[in-house]
Protein backbone atom coordinates (compact mmCIF):
# COMPACT_ATOMS: atom_id res chain seq x y z
CA UNK A 1 0.00 0.00 0.00
CA UNK A 2 1.32 3.42 -0.92
CA UNK A 3 2.09 5.98 1.75
CA UNK A 4 -0.71 8.17 0.41
CA UNK A 5 -3.25 5.34 0.63
CA UNK A 6 -2.03 4.35 4.05
CA UNK A 7 -2.33 7.93 5.30
CA UNK A 8 -5.80 8.23 3.81
CA UNK A 9 -6.86 5.11 5.66
CA UNK A 10 -5.90 6.66 8.99
CA UNK A 11 -7.23 10.13 8.29
CA UNK A 12 -10.45 9.93 10.26
CA UNK A 13 -8.66 8.38 13.20
CA UNK A 14 -5.98 11.09 13.16
CA UNK A 15 -8.53 13.84 12.72
CA UNK A 16 -10.63 12.71 15.62
CA UNK A 17 -7.55 12.31 17.80
CA UNK A 18 -6.10 15.71 17.09
CA UNK A 19 -9.26 17.73 16.59
CA UNK A 20 -9.00 21.06 18.35
CA UNK A 21 -10.97 24.28 17.89
CA UNK A 22 -8.08 25.53 15.75
CA UNK A 23 -7.82 22.49 13.45
CA UNK A 24 -11.58 22.24 13.07
CA UNK A 25 -11.57 25.78 11.70
CA UNK A 26 -9.54 24.55 8.77
CA UNK A 27 -10.74 21.00 8.24
CA UNK A 28 -14.05 20.05 6.66
CA UNK A 29 -16.19 17.04 7.48
CA UNK A 30 -16.97 14.45 4.82
CA UNK A 31 -20.53 15.75 4.58
CA UNK A 32 -19.33 19.30 3.96
CA UNK A 33 -16.88 18.07 1.33
CA UNK A 34 -19.50 16.04 -0.53
CA UNK A 35 -22.00 18.91 -0.41
CA UNK A 36 -19.43 21.21 -2.00
CA UNK A 37 -18.36 18.68 -4.61
CA UNK A 38 -21.95 18.10 -5.66
CA UNK A 39 -22.52 21.82 -6.02
CA UNK A 40 -19.59 21.94 -8.42
CA UNK A 41 -17.40 23.91 -6.05
CA UNK A 42 -13.66 23.44 -5.82
CA UNK A 43 -12.84 24.77 -9.25
CA UNK A 44 -11.44 28.11 -8.13
CA UNK A 45 -8.42 29.01 -6.06
CA UNK A 46 -10.23 30.11 -2.92
CA UNK A 47 -9.27 29.34 0.66
CA UNK A 48 -12.26 26.99 0.73
CA UNK A 49 -10.85 24.99 -2.18
CA UNK A 50 -7.57 24.54 -0.30
CA UNK A 51 -9.54 23.13 2.63
CA UNK A 52 -11.51 20.91 0.25
CA UNK A 53 -8.42 19.45 -1.39
CA UNK A 54 -6.66 19.04 1.95
CA UNK A 55 -9.53 16.80 3.04
CA UNK A 56 -9.62 14.95 -0.30
CA UNK A 57 -5.89 14.31 -0.17
CA UNK A 58 -6.25 12.59 3.18
CA UNK A 59 -9.66 10.90 3.15
CA UNK A 60 -9.94 7.72 1.09
CA UNK A 61 -13.76 7.64 1.34
CA UNK A 62 -14.23 11.12 -0.11
CA UNK A 63 -11.44 10.54 -2.65
CA UNK A 64 -13.32 7.41 -3.81
CA UNK A 65 -16.53 9.39 -4.03
CA UNK A 66 -14.85 12.09 -6.10
CA UNK A 67 -13.23 9.57 -8.45
CA UNK A 68 -16.55 7.84 -8.92
CA UNK A 69 -18.33 11.17 -9.56
CA UNK A 70 -15.82 12.25 -12.19
CA UNK A 71 -15.98 8.88 -13.90
CA UNK A 72 -19.81 8.82 -13.76
CA UNK A 73 -20.00 12.24 -15.40
CA UNK A 74 -17.69 11.07 -18.18
CA UNK A 75 -19.45 7.77 -18.94
CA UNK A 76 -22.89 9.37 -18.66
CA UNK A 77 -21.98 12.00 -21.19
CA UNK A 78 -20.52 9.42 -23.56
CA UNK A 79 -23.25 6.84 -22.93
CA UNK A 80 -26.17 9.19 -23.41
CA UNK A 81 -24.80 10.98 -26.42
CA UNK A 82 -24.08 7.64 -28.10
CA UNK A 83 -27.41 6.09 -27.20
CA UNK A 84 -29.89 4.95 -29.83
CA UNK A 85 -32.43 7.61 -28.84
CA UNK A 86 -30.06 10.57 -28.97
CA UNK A 87 -30.19 12.67 -32.10
CA UNK A 88 -27.13 13.34 -34.21
CA UNK A 89 -26.13 16.66 -35.73
CA UNK A 90 -27.86 15.90 -39.03
CA UNK A 91 -31.17 14.97 -37.40
CA UNK A 92 -31.13 18.15 -35.29
CA UNK A 93 -30.40 20.16 -38.40
CA UNK A 94 -33.45 18.68 -40.14
CA UNK A 95 -35.63 19.43 -37.11
CA UNK A 96 -34.34 23.01 -37.13
CA UNK A 97 -35.41 23.39 -40.73
CA UNK A 98 -38.89 22.07 -40.03
CA UNK A 99 -39.24 24.29 -36.95
CA UNK A 100 -38.20 27.29 -38.97
CA UNK A 101 -41.01 26.59 -41.44
CA UNK A 102 -43.52 26.28 -38.60
CA UNK A 103 -42.57 29.61 -37.05
CA UNK A 104 -42.34 31.74 -40.18
CA UNK B 1 -25.93 35.98 -28.60
CA UNK B 2 -26.69 35.26 -24.97
CA UNK B 3 -29.03 37.86 -23.56
CA UNK B 4 -32.27 39.22 -24.96
CA UNK B 5 -31.72 42.81 -26.05
CA UNK B 6 -34.58 45.02 -27.24
CA UNK B 7 -33.30 44.63 -30.77
CA UNK B 8 -33.39 40.81 -30.57
CA UNK B 9 -36.80 40.91 -28.93
CA UNK B 10 -38.20 43.00 -31.75
CA UNK B 11 -36.60 40.70 -34.33
CA UNK B 12 -38.15 37.67 -32.64
CA UNK B 13 -41.57 39.29 -32.49
CA UNK B 14 -41.49 39.78 -36.24
CA UNK B 15 -40.14 36.18 -36.60
CA UNK B 16 -36.87 37.19 -38.21
CA UNK B 17 -35.74 34.14 -40.19
CA UNK B 18 -31.99 34.68 -39.88
CA UNK B 19 -32.21 35.19 -36.14
CA UNK B 20 -34.47 32.21 -35.54
CA UNK B 21 -32.21 30.02 -37.64
CA UNK B 22 -29.19 31.16 -35.65
CA UNK B 23 -30.93 30.54 -32.31
CA UNK B 24 -32.13 27.09 -33.36
CA UNK B 25 -28.63 26.13 -34.43
CA UNK B 26 -27.08 27.43 -31.20
CA UNK B 27 -29.63 26.28 -28.66
CA UNK B 28 -31.41 23.19 -29.99
CA UNK B 29 -28.36 20.91 -29.58
CA UNK B 30 -28.27 22.02 -25.92
CA UNK B 31 -31.99 21.33 -25.51
CA UNK B 32 -31.54 17.91 -27.11
CA UNK B 33 -28.77 17.15 -24.62
CA UNK B 34 -31.16 18.09 -21.81
CA UNK B 35 -33.58 15.47 -23.13
CA UNK B 36 -30.84 12.84 -23.33
CA UNK B 37 -31.80 9.76 -21.37
CA UNK B 38 -35.53 10.44 -21.63
CA UNK B 39 -35.89 7.73 -24.27
CA UNK B 40 -38.02 9.98 -26.43
CA UNK B 41 -38.70 9.16 -30.04
CA UNK B 42 -37.36 11.65 -32.61
CA UNK B 43 -40.97 12.75 -33.17
CA UNK B 44 -41.54 13.42 -29.46
CA UNK B 45 -38.22 15.25 -29.24
CA UNK B 46 -39.22 17.47 -32.15
CA UNK B 47 -42.64 18.10 -30.65
CA UNK B 48 -41.10 19.10 -27.31
CA UNK B 49 -38.68 21.44 -29.08
CA UNK B 50 -41.59 22.96 -30.96
CA UNK B 51 -43.64 23.44 -27.78
CA UNK B 52 -40.64 24.94 -25.97
CA UNK B 53 -39.95 27.53 -28.65
CA UNK B 54 -43.65 28.26 -28.99
CA UNK B 55 -43.91 29.02 -25.27
CA UNK B 56 -40.72 31.10 -25.44
CA UNK B 57 -42.07 33.23 -28.27
CA UNK B 58 -45.43 33.59 -26.55
CA UNK B 59 -43.77 34.68 -23.32
CA UNK B 60 -41.29 37.07 -24.88
CA UNK B 61 -42.98 40.05 -23.26
CA UNK B 62 -42.67 38.57 -19.77
CA UNK B 63 -39.01 37.61 -20.25
CA UNK B 64 -37.03 40.42 -18.68
CA UNK B 65 -33.73 39.36 -20.19
CA UNK B 66 -31.85 39.02 -16.91
CA UNK B 67 -30.97 35.41 -17.61
CA UNK B 68 -29.56 33.97 -20.80
CA UNK B 69 -31.96 33.01 -23.59
CA UNK B 70 -30.60 29.46 -23.35
CA UNK B 71 -31.32 29.28 -19.61
CA UNK B 72 -34.87 30.55 -20.15
CA UNK B 73 -35.45 27.92 -22.83
CA UNK B 74 -34.02 25.10 -20.71
CA UNK B 75 -36.39 26.20 -17.92
CA UNK B 76 -39.36 25.98 -20.28
CA UNK B 77 -38.21 22.59 -21.58
CA UNK B 78 -37.80 21.22 -18.06
CA UNK B 79 -41.38 22.24 -17.30
CA UNK B 80 -42.56 20.51 -20.46
CA UNK B 81 -40.64 17.38 -19.44
CA UNK B 82 -42.22 17.56 -15.98
CA UNK B 83 -45.67 17.57 -17.55
CA UNK B 84 -44.69 14.57 -19.62
CA UNK B 85 -43.25 12.65 -16.67
CA UNK B 86 -46.13 13.58 -14.39
CA UNK B 87 -48.31 11.51 -16.64
CA UNK B 88 -45.91 8.62 -16.00
CA UNK B 89 -46.10 9.19 -12.23
CA UNK B 90 -42.39 9.20 -11.49
CA UNK B 91 -42.04 11.68 -8.67
CA UNK B 92 -40.09 11.83 -5.43
CA UNK B 93 -40.21 14.78 -3.10
CA UNK B 94 -37.13 16.83 -2.32
CA UNK B 95 -37.73 16.09 1.37
CA UNK B 96 -37.24 12.33 0.82
CA UNK B 97 -33.93 12.95 -0.90
CA UNK B 98 -32.87 15.42 1.79
CA UNK B 99 -33.44 12.82 4.50
CA UNK B 100 -31.51 10.20 2.55
CA UNK B 101 -28.53 12.53 2.28
CA UNK B 102 -28.54 13.20 6.02
CA UNK B 103 -28.77 9.45 6.66
CA UNK B 104 -25.53 8.83 4.77
CA UNK B 105 -23.53 10.72 7.43
CA UNK B 106 -23.14 10.63 11.19
CA UNK B 107 -24.23 13.63 13.25
CA UNK B 108 -20.59 14.76 13.18
CA UNK B 109 -20.58 14.78 9.38
CA UNK B 110 -18.52 11.62 8.71
CA UNK B 111 -19.54 8.82 6.38
CA UNK B 112 -21.58 6.10 8.10
CA UNK B 113 -20.35 3.65 5.48
CA UNK B 114 -17.45 4.65 3.29
CA UNK B 115 -18.11 4.68 -0.46
CA UNK B 116 -16.38 1.66 -2.01
CA UNK B 117 -13.34 1.97 -4.25
CA UNK B 118 -14.92 2.39 -7.68
CA UNK B 119 -12.03 0.63 -9.44
CA UNK B 120 -13.99 -2.49 -10.40
CA UNK B 121 -16.88 -0.54 -11.82
CA UNK B 122 -14.59 1.85 -13.65
CA UNK B 123 -12.69 -0.93 -15.34
CA UNK B 124 -15.81 -2.29 -17.05
CA UNK B 125 -16.16 -1.40 -20.70
CA UNK B 126 -19.90 -2.18 -20.81
CA UNK B 127 -21.03 0.44 -18.36
CA UNK B 128 -21.86 3.14 -20.91
CA UNK B 129 -24.83 1.22 -22.24
CA UNK B 130 -26.29 0.73 -18.75
CA UNK B 131 -26.34 4.41 -17.92
CA UNK B 132 -29.48 5.19 -19.91
CA UNK B 133 -31.29 2.28 -18.25
CA UNK B 134 -30.17 3.32 -14.77
CA UNK B 135 -31.19 6.94 -15.33
CA UNK B 136 -34.80 5.76 -15.61
CA UNK B 137 -34.68 4.82 -11.92
CA UNK B 138 -34.05 8.39 -10.80
CA UNK B 139 -36.79 10.72 -9.68
CA UNK B 140 -37.66 13.65 -11.91
CA UNK B 141 -35.76 16.24 -9.92
CA UNK B 142 -32.71 13.99 -9.41
CA UNK B 143 -32.52 13.30 -13.11
CA UNK B 144 -32.88 16.95 -14.06
CA UNK B 145 -30.22 18.00 -11.58
CA UNK B 146 -27.83 15.25 -12.73
CA UNK B 147 -28.29 15.95 -16.46
CA UNK B 148 -27.95 19.70 -16.07
CA UNK B 149 -24.85 19.38 -13.92
CA UNK B 150 -23.01 16.43 -15.44
CA UNK B 151 -24.18 16.32 -19.05
CA UNK B 152 -24.72 20.02 -19.66
CA UNK B 153 -22.07 21.24 -17.23
CA UNK B 154 -24.24 24.13 -16.06
CA UNK B 155 -23.33 26.21 -12.99
CA UNK B 156 -25.18 25.71 -9.72
CA UNK B 157 -26.70 29.17 -9.93
CA UNK B 158 -28.24 28.45 -13.35
CA UNK B 159 -29.50 25.00 -12.33
CA UNK B 160 -31.07 26.37 -9.15
CA UNK B 161 -32.88 29.01 -11.20
CA UNK B 162 -34.14 26.43 -13.70
CA UNK B 163 -35.21 23.84 -11.15
CA UNK B 164 -36.34 26.41 -8.58
CA UNK B 165 -34.43 24.80 -5.73
CA UNK B 166 -31.84 26.23 -3.38
CA UNK B 167 -28.19 25.29 -3.58
CA UNK B 168 -28.39 22.89 -0.60
CA UNK B 169 -31.21 20.95 -2.20
CA UNK B 170 -29.33 20.84 -5.47
CA UNK B 171 -26.35 19.21 -3.74
CA UNK B 172 -28.68 16.69 -2.11
CA UNK B 173 -30.41 15.86 -5.39
CA UNK B 174 -27.09 15.24 -7.13
CA UNK B 175 -25.83 13.14 -4.23
CA UNK B 176 -28.92 10.93 -4.36
CA UNK B 177 -28.75 10.66 -8.13
CA UNK B 178 -25.14 9.47 -7.99
CA UNK B 179 -25.84 7.01 -5.20
CA UNK B 180 -28.77 5.50 -7.09
CA UNK B 181 -26.75 5.31 -10.29
CA UNK B 182 -23.85 3.65 -8.50
CA UNK B 183 -26.12 1.01 -6.97
CA UNK B 184 -27.89 0.44 -10.26
CA UNK B 185 -24.62 0.11 -12.18
CA UNK B 186 -23.18 -2.25 -9.60
CA UNK B 187 -26.33 -4.34 -9.85
CA UNK B 188 -26.31 -4.28 -13.64
CA UNK B 189 -22.75 -5.46 -13.81
CA UNK B 190 -23.03 -7.96 -11.01
CA UNK B 191 -20.48 -6.01 -8.99
CA UNK B 192 -20.93 -6.14 -5.29
CA UNK B 193 -19.73 -2.99 -3.56
CA UNK B 194 -18.16 -3.30 -0.15
CA UNK B 195 -21.08 -1.45 1.51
Amino acid sequence: MSFKKSLRGHWHHLYEKFETPKTSEFTLTCQQVIERLNRGEGRDLSYYTVRLYFHLSLCSACANYRRFSNWLAKVSKEGLLDSETSLDHEQISLINQRLLKKFL
Amino acid sequence: MKYLSDEIRRALLRRDQVLLDQLFREINPVLCKTMAGERLSPEDTEELLHQTWLTFLEKLDSFEGRSQIKTFLIGILINKLHELRRSKKRFQSVEDADQAFQNAFTVDGWWKTDPPDPEELMSSKEVGRWIEECLQGLSVSQKDAFVLREIQGEDSEVICKILQVNVTHLGVLIFRAKEKLRKCLEGSLGVRGST
